[in-house]
């Protein structure tokens, strides 16, 4: 590297140097460029700020002036230092009528002399002033404050004007004035008293009220005006209120006056301070000497009434609005044990009653708090634990804003009636124990009667049956009537006890109404006519048809009514109406009544004569006979079947019974006949007989072996079990009741133990619901209900063995034909027992009989002798009854009674005697009836 | 850094060491403004450091030497360049304790951009300052050096004790103390 070389790029990095120093340089000389423009700026600004404070300070500096200037008290301004006025408002120039250049200088202390006060001081500037304006002598108020203005120190002197004070001062004494006039002419005591209580200030009321004159009360103690007996407890609670510094007392107290008058007052005294050690009293007090009075009369009143209610034998209780006792009066408190104290304060429902009668006293207390009274029996619990019942009188009361208060409860001691309700109470469950058992004791006693009864029916039967003579067979038919009419009597008890226990079902069949009533009305038939009374039948006909009902019990009822009517009748007719009312799709409404004209209920009895037991005449079972049950089962029976028996009757006139039942379309049910089996099935079948009653052990025995049925007995079940060990039978017959083993039970050990399945029917006397399904529960095939017919026993038999009924072998009423248009033999069946020959007998006398009276008729109708007709009809009946049809026994009724006009009777008569013709004619025509 | 550094710095190799010396540090060192400084411009202190590096290298000095000797240079050139920074009656001490509050503080005022060091004083006794050395740039020799010229201007003896507060040298304490005579 060369010298040169060195020196050119020194100069070369000098030469960069130097142009960065210019570049430098032109840069900052811009920054200082502006700089100065902003500095000049700030300048401009500056003094623009300037001139507006100046400005502004001038203006205020002249608004102060302005000031002063208007104030409208004369204002001085008063160098400090030598007391001169260098300056004066308007006002003082105006109320000094000097101009303000004249004041300049002034000595002020001199032109504004003080007035000699209670802080004189020369120098003072302050206080009362006299200035002389002329001849005037005018006075101020000085007032002054140091200050500092523009730049000097000075007093700023503010005159007042003591004129105007003056007129002030008017004022106030002026509404002294009227204040205090007030204050002795109210009609209320006011006074002033130091915190001794003795008198400052008495207004004129008060000396007129307490009799004393100004100077006696002034200065006297508050106390000498007060009754002796009041004074140190005035005191005391005066001195209470100067101590606590209380503001307003109230108190009542006595006053004598100075005439020795006792007078009483009300007063309220303020207390008030005057400074720092004393206080005063000022009061306001007023006569309550009437008020007084009054309230000692409210007194009285009160106690007297409280003195009632504390003695009162009841016991009173009140509880507040949260069921709190408030107050226990003193019977309340002997009733329960407690002392008042031990019950105040104390909720009831936690101490005085039982877990069981919280909710009831909650529900009561909510009634209250709806402001309802209500009387409530409870059992409260006394303090030493026992219990007593009390009936609760409870009823809210009322504050004066109309909430409610509390409750106030009358309680009274009702344990002896409580006893005797529980006495009552056990004694009607006696009763109905008894009567239950009663109940049983009647279907039992009703029980053993019908046993021993059936077995005279039974054994009766089996006698006529064995070929009597003529007179036998009479004492047998008295024997067969009397002991139907002992047992229908004994059924009657029964089916009462039964409904009375509510154990009554009817048996629902399906069975054709017609015919259930004809049988029912033959029964009846004859015996009416017999009392030579007129029976007539309107049985509609669309009533022959099958409906589900209880044919048993719906003849039990016709048959009561028709046998009361019969009783109650003496002259005149029964009748039976069989109405159909409404025909549905499913069932039929048909009306059943029974009228008579016999001696009829009178009104106040109507009711009666459906109750057990009651009879229309307590004479009525004398006279006419009957235990009185019937129309009472009648009508419960009715009631079981959804209906209800009605009655309307007139004494003398007669009555009429009737219901309306509602029945239910059947099925025509294919009958059982029974009537023609072929007896040679039973021969030799083996038939086990389980019965402890002798009587019908040795009736059913008799029945079955006419049968020809091989029969075995046994006494009791046990013995019947033993003899199944042995031999085999073809069915057992077993009866409920017995020793030993009963039937159930024997039952069970037949089926369970011998594993024997022999066909067991049972023989059971209560042929109720839960019996029979006992029955089949312990393995029973079938029943009979005692008394059962030969019929049944017959029929329950072939269904047991399963054996053949045979091909109907018609008898001769079913080849005649039963209920045609002329001709019904139902009646002449029923009493001749359907013996055939009998029956066979009986018609051909009819025919004969009927014929040879049919000859008399026409003479006697040309001769209208309708009297004499009348009589042949009557002798025809009883064959007309037993052979013809209904329609044609009507008719023969009819002519009996012979009640119309002559054409009319003669027609019935003709109609009469062409239908006896037809009946004879079909009769003869019948070959059955003609032969033999 | 302010370029009066740089132009005074290479002033001081010119004439110590000679143009040769400067012209090979200028050219063997990076240097973005290629040496060519202006005492009104500025430029990175790192460029400083490159030519004092490869001038120690190149004239076989030790760094620290270096910059102290540098410092005691720069000091005599500012009393030349700011004569109304330094009145001769105010003691070295008293002139020292000002560097901070008073010198930097009317540096600052013309030149807002300066990167100085930052020293905090403390005076035990008369004769003996304590200061306390910041600077990020870690030329703690070179205020020593400074120091040493001001003592010299200010005709005092002193005696200096510097002690490295931390590993980079961004922290120093300089102990002065003055000998009475």
């Amino acid at each position: 590297m060369s010298n040169l070389e060195l020196i050119q790029r020194q100069l070369e990095r000098e030469r960069l140097a130097r142009k960065e120093a210019e570049r430098i340089l032109e840069e900052k000389s811009l920054e200082l460029f502006r700089s100065n423009m902003e500095l000049t700026k700030l300048n401009a600004s500056l003094e623009s700020q300037i001139q507006q404070r100046t400005d502004e300070l001038r203006f205020e500096q002249s608004q102060l002036n302005l000031l002063i200037d208007l104030h409208p008290m004369p204002l001085l301004l008063v160098k400090r230092s030598d007391f001169s006025i260098i300056d004066v408002n308007a006002h003082a120039c105006f109320t000094f009528k000097q101009t303000k250049e004249s004041f300049i200088g002034l000595p002020y202390l001199d032109w504004a002399k003080a007035i000699d006060g209670e802080h004189p001081s020369t120098n003072s500037v302050d206080g009362e002033r006299e200035i002389n304006v002329g001849d005037q002598h005018l006075f101020f108020q000085a007032h002054s404050t140091s200050l500092n203005f523009r730049n000097e120190d000075i007093y700023l002197i503010i005159l007042d004007d003591l004129a105007d004070r003056k007129v002030i001062l008017n004022q106030y004494i002026e509404k002294e004035k009227a204040y205090r006039e007030l204050v002795e002419n109210v009609s209320d005591i006011i006074y002033r008293a130091d915190k001794y209580g003795f008198f400052t200030y008495i207004n004129p009321t008060a000396a007129h009220f307490t009799g004393y004159n100004e100077t006696e009360l002034l200065n006297a103690h508050f106390t000498s005006l007060v009754r002796e007996d009041f004074r140190a407890k005035l005191i005391s609670y005066y001195q209470f209120q100067l101590k606590e510094e209380i503001q307003t007392t109230y108190i009542e107290f006595p006053v004598i006056t100075k005439d020795g008058d006792e007078k009483w007052v009300g007063q309220s005294a303020d207390l008030h301070r005057i400074d720092d050690e004393n206080m005063e009293f000022i009061v306001l007090c007023r006569d309550i000497t009437d008020r007084k009075k009054v309230e000692r009369a409210l007194i009285r009143s009160e106690e007297k009434y409280r003195s009632i209610i504390e003695n009162l034998e009841l016991g009173l209780l009140e509880v507040d609005p949260a069921g709190i006792i408030v107050k226990a009066y003193p019977k309340f408190c002997v009733l329960t044990g407690y002392t008042p104290e031990e019950l105040v304060g104390r909720n009831p429902m936690t101490f005085l009653v039982d877990e069981q009668s919280k909710q009831l006293i909650e529900t009561e207390s909510k009634k209250r708090k709806k402001g309802q009274a209500s009387v409530y029996e409870v059992e409260l619990i006394r303090k030493d634990g026992s219990k007593v019942w009390v009936i609760i009188s409870g009823a809210p009361f009322y504050n004066e804003r109309n909430e409610v208060a509390g409750t106030v409860g009358i309680h009274l001691d009702i344990s002896d009636r409580k006893k005797m309700e529980e006495e009552l109470l056990l004694a009607k469950e006696i009763a109905e124990n008894s009567l239950r058992s009663k109940d049983q004791f009647v279907a039992n006693i009703s029980h053993e009667i019908r046993t021993p009864l059936n077995a005279i029916i039974g054994m009766n039967h089996l006698l006529n049956d064995t070929g009597l003579t003529e007179k036998q067979h009479n004492y047998a038919e008295a024997i067969e009537t009397s002991s139907q009419n002992l047992l229908t009597i004994v059924n009657d008890l029964l089916d009462f006890s039964k409904i009375e226990s509510g154990k009554m079902e009817l048996e629902i069949i399906s069975e054709n109404l017609h015919s259930v009533i004809c049988k029912t009305v033959q029964l009846w038939n004859l015996k009416i006519e017999e009392k030579g009374l007129y029976f007539e039948q309107n049985i509609h006909p669309d009533i022959n048809r099958f409906y589900n009902f209880d044919p048993t019990r719906l003849s039990g009822i016709l048959s009561n009514l028709l046998h009361n009517a019969l009783k109650f009748t003496a002259h005149g007719k029964i009748s039976i109406d069989i109405e159909l009312l409404e025909r549905n799709t499913n069932s039929d409404r048909i009306r059943f009544a029974i009228k008579d004209t016999g001696i009829g209920i009178p009104k106040d009895k109507l009711s009666a004569i459906f109750e057990s037991f009651v009879q229309a005449e307590n004479n009525t079972t004398r006279n006419f006979g009957g235990t009185g049950l019937g129309l009472s089962i009648a009508k419960d029976l009715v009631a079981l079947m959804n209906s209800q028996l009605t009655v309307s009757s007139e004494v003398d006139q007669g009555s009429c019974f009737e219901f309306i039942l509602e029945l239910a379309h059947a099925e025509e049910r294919v009958a059982e006949t029974t009537s023609n089996f072929d007896l040679s099935q039973f021969k030799d079948k083996r038939v086990l007989l389980v019965e402890d009653n002798e009587i019908n052990r040795f009736m059913a025995q008799t029945i079955l072996e006419n049968w020809k049925l091989e029969v075995t007995c046994a006494e009791n079940g046990a013995i019947a079990v033993e003899k199944l060990t042995h031999q085999p039978f073809d069915v057992v017959l077993m009866d409920m009741q017995m020793p030993v083993l009963d039937g159930l039970q024997a039952t069970w050990v037949i089926r369970n133990k011998l594993k024997c399945d022999t066909p067991i029917i049972a023989l059971t006397a209560n042929a109720v619901k839960g019996e029979l399904e006992k029955c089949f529960e312990a393995g029973m095939n079938d029943f009979l209900s005692k008394p059962y017919t030969q019929k049944a026993l017959q029929a329950a038999l072939i269904r047991v063995l399963k054996l053949q009924p045979l091909p109907i072998q018609h008898s001769i009423a079913e080849q005649l034909p039963i209920a045609s248009d002329w001709i019904d033999l139902s009646l002449l069946i029923q009493n001749t027992n359907n013996n055939a020959q009998f029956m066979r007998k009986m018609i051909h006398l009819m025919i004969s009989e009927t014929e040879k009276r049919l000859e008399e008729i026409p003479g006697l109708l040309q001769l209208k002798d309708q009297e004499s007709i009348r009589k042949i009809a009557h002798a025809m009946k009883p064959s007309i009854d037993h052979v013809a049809h209904a329609n044609v026994r009507d008719l023969v009724r009819k002519v009996e009674a012979g009640n119309e006009v002559f054409e009319v009777f003669s027609e019935q008569t003709n109609d009469l005697m062409l239908s006896l013709k037809k009946v004879v004619q079909l009769l003869k025509e019948n070959p059955i009836v003609t032969d033999n | 850094m302010k370029g009066v550094i740089f132009t005074e710095f290479t002033e001081m190799v010119e004439h110590r060491f000679g143009l040769e010396s400067l012209d090979s540090i200028i050219t063997s060192s990076d240097l973005p403004s290629k040496g060519a400084y202006t005492a009104v411009g500025t430029y990175d202190h790192h460029e400083m450091v490159k030519l004092v590096v490869a001038l120690s290298k190149h004239e076989s000095i030790p760094l620290p030497q270096l910059l102290e000797e540098f410092g005691t240079y720069l000091f005599q050139r500012f009393t030349v360049l700011y004569p109304h920074f330094f009145k001769v009656d105010s003691g070295l001490l008293h002139f020292l304790e000002g560097v901070e509050n008073y010198i930097h503080v009317e540096v600052f005022k013309l030149y807002p951009d300066a990167e100085l060091p930052r020293f905090s004083c403390s005076r035990p006794s008369e004769n003996r300052l304590i200061m306390l050395y910041q600077s990020d740039k870690s030329m703690a020799d070179l205020a020593i050096g400074l120091i040493k010229g001001a003592g010299a201007f200010f005709n005092e003896n002193c005696t200096i004790v510097s002690t490295a507060k931390n590993d980079s040298g961004s922290v120093v304490e300089i102990e002065i103390i003055v000998m009475n005579e």
